[in-house]
């Protein structure tokens, strides 16, 4: 690929504070026009790295270049050419959203045109509140405020940090809609910061996930579903007599069958180890599989690989299945692939522990 | 970055500034109306109290202790006012409006610049209206000076608008720096001459009054508004700007090299 085509390359870019390396020499390359997404535990460092990139912090060592310009040499050209809509507000709540947004357009140098404000204002809807003071807005609203703010000065690349943390499912769902609208409309760069799996899975063409400052792996969200090929089988059934051995002589059944998938491991539990309410005589038959990668219908391999194992069942006696599930890999299973399951509260500064406990709340999804 | 783009920044920066003060009413007022309760109830109750041979002006020159407290009082207001306005800069540090600046594509020294000169504007504003209201309560100006006078009064804003950015740039949190700034304000105003010459008091005294800008600030003042001073005018001026001009430049300096908003 053209260099020239990397809107944003950095090159081992790091921030140290003191012992701990919160961005650890990264090196990204992002393309033109693409919806770019950081995924990572709190306290990966990627609100640091975005900082850097947005040159309010100094990088310790190494650099980026944004559209060409280098963030340590030219920051002024660099600001010129990038929108930011910070994790936490940003706008000044005794100025009206108008007046928010007219010292925007003057302090970005480009001519203040009302008519292309109130444009900008009805794209986040919130034209019919342009002369509120910001100060009576929800988090929301000024999440929204911020965005149409970010894209006042057309900027070739615009960072959103968390930009729908804590908000709403309506608005979580409008705010992605914007953020696809403005992508298409304006071929802007976008790159956001999320915790929210489904997030990053249903708008970023490519997402990168960091842990402790280092990138772990980049791509497309489903070329990193499809990489970690980590299938599930789980069939609950009514068992009438001893599940131990029936675990030993069902492996064994289902292993002598050709199902062209690769089973990796068979566990059998009662189900009333962990679920409540459950018939006393269900046992839950877990069989993790994994895929031929190369294969173009894996969908077909699958049912075709379950048929097998329903074939393989019905070599034994005295059961009844009564629910059958597939699960894929989905974003939360890559993501804890490669940053694992260790809660990350103790690495975080002491301001952030309020969003810890929103995010503990998402990590406990994860982690199940 | 050329000078015309820094002058816009500013003048941005400064309008905003503006704009704020103009919507805090109740703090313009009440900044404006304490110094005026200092005039009334301490300057009335100590007119009757105080010859002004002891403080060092003789019975013939006219002058009551009310004339003398005005001046003192006016930089008094305005150490209050500036300093409080310096803090600003952490006000929209607190409520993120700071990130907005901070990415903007101007230079962090017309941030700090826009700012103290908004904070100034309106000390110059309080300025004239205790002027205006000095004739009211018998005190009778030298109208011929009340350039020279504002220009003191700018500088007085000036120099402690930026004490407050200095400290803003190394307080982490609105609490301390309103700590440190009422443990400030008062030795810099006692040791200022604004109720009693510095010459009453202890030699080693003296000597760290003579450090604080305030005193050549009031001194000017009084010499601009009632024609008394002790030191020479263009030395008091030239003291005030000194202090005024090394002090926005820490302030900037400071700013420009903070990390982590």
């Amino acid at each position: 690929m053209d260099i020239n085509e990397h809107v944003i390359q950095t090159i081992n870019l790091t921030k140290q504070y003191g012992e701990l390396k919160a961005v650890d020499s990264i090196n990204l390359n992002i393309r033109k026009g693409e919806i770019f997404g950081l995924l990572g535990p709190n306290g990966a460092g990627k609100t640091t790295l975005i900082h850097m990139l947005c040159t309010i912090l100094r990088p310790t060592s190494g650099t980026a270049l944004i559209t060409g310009f280098d963030i340590i040499k030219e920051p002024e050209k660099v600001r010129k050419s990038i929108g930011i809509v910070f994790q936490d507000p940003s706008s000044d709540d005794d100025l009206t959203a108008y007046e928010n947004m007219e010292f925007h357009a003057m302090i970005y140098d480009i001519p203040v045109e009302k008519e292309n404000i109130l444009e900008l204002l009805r794209l986040v809807e919130l034209d019919d509140k342009a002369n509120s003071f910001v100060k009576t807005f929800s988090g929301g609203m000024k999440r929204r405020l911020e965005i149409a703010r970010g894209l006042l000065h057309h900027p070739d690349v615009l960072f959103l940090d968390e930009p729908t943390l804590g908000l709403d499912t309506q608005t979580r769902h409008k705010i992605w809609d914007y953020i696809r609208e403005i992508a298409n409309e304006k071929e802007m760069t976008i790159i956001l910061t999320t915790h929210y799996m489904e997030e990053a899975d249903s708008i970023c063409d490519r997402i990168a996930i960091i842990d402790e400052g280092k990138i772990k792996a980049v791509g497309s969200p489903n070329e990193m579903k499809n990489n970690l090929n980590d299938y599930k089988f789980i069939i609950k059934l009514i068992k009438n007599y001893d599940y131990l051995e029936f675990e030993k002589e069902l492996e064994r059944s289902i292993k002598r069958r050709e199902i062209g998938v690769d089973i990796t491991d068979i566990t059998i539990k009662s189900s009333t180890e962990n679920e409540v309410g459950s018939n006393a005589n269900e046992i839950v038959l877990e069989i993790d599989l994994k895929i031929d990668n190369e294969s173009k219908n894996s969908d077909a391999l699958l049912i075709d690989a379950l048929i097998s194992v329903k074939d393989a069942l019905k070599e034994f006696e005295n059961f009844e299945i009564t629910t059958i599930d597939l699960h894929k890999p989905t974003l939360d299973d890559v993501f804890i692939h490669y940053t694992g399951k260790k809660l990350r509260d103790e690495r975080a500064p002491p301001d952030r522990r309020l969003r810890m406990v929103a995010s503990r709340r998402t990590s406990g999804v994860i982690i199940r | 970055m050329n000078l015309k783009k820094n002058v816009k920044a500013i003048y941005i920066i400064w309008r905003r500034g503006i704009k704020l003060s103009s919507r805090y009413k109740v703090g313009f007022i009440s900044h404006l109306g304490q110094p005026l309760l200092w005039l009334l109830l301490l300057g009335t109750g100590l007119r009757g109290s105080v010859r002004m041979g002891s403080m060092g002006l003789t019975e013939s020159t006219g002058i009551d202790y009310m004339a003398f407290m005005l001046p003192g009082i006016l930089g008094m207001s305005l150490l209050f006012s500036s300093m409080m306005g310096g803090m600003r800069i952490l006000w929209d540090k607190k409520f993120g409006f700071l990130k907005e600046m901070m990415v903007a594509p101007i230079s962090r020294v017309s941030i700090v610049l826009g700012n103290n000169f908004s904070i100034a504007t309106i000390s110059i504003l309080q300025g004239i209206i205790i002027i205006l209201l000095a004739p009211l309560i018998g005190v009778n100006l030298n109208l011929f000076y009340i350039p020279i006078a504002l220009l003191f009064i700018l500088m007085i804003g000036l120099t402690f608008t930026s004490v407050g950015v200095v400290l803003s740039t190394q307080m982490e949190d609105i609490g301390s720096f309103q700590g440190i700034q009422t443990f400030l304000t008062l030795p810099l105003f006692l040791l200022s001459s604004a109720f009693f010459p510095i010459t009453k008091l202890p030699y080693p005294v003296q000597v760290i009054a003579y450090l604080n800008p305030l005193l050549y600030g009031v001194d000017g003042l009084r010499g601009a508004l009632i024609g008394v001073s002790t030191l020479p005018m263009w030395f008091n001026l030239l003291v005030v700007t000194v202090f005024c001009v090394v002090l926005i430049f820490l302030g900037a300096y400071l700013f420009n090299r903070s990390e982590g908003i």
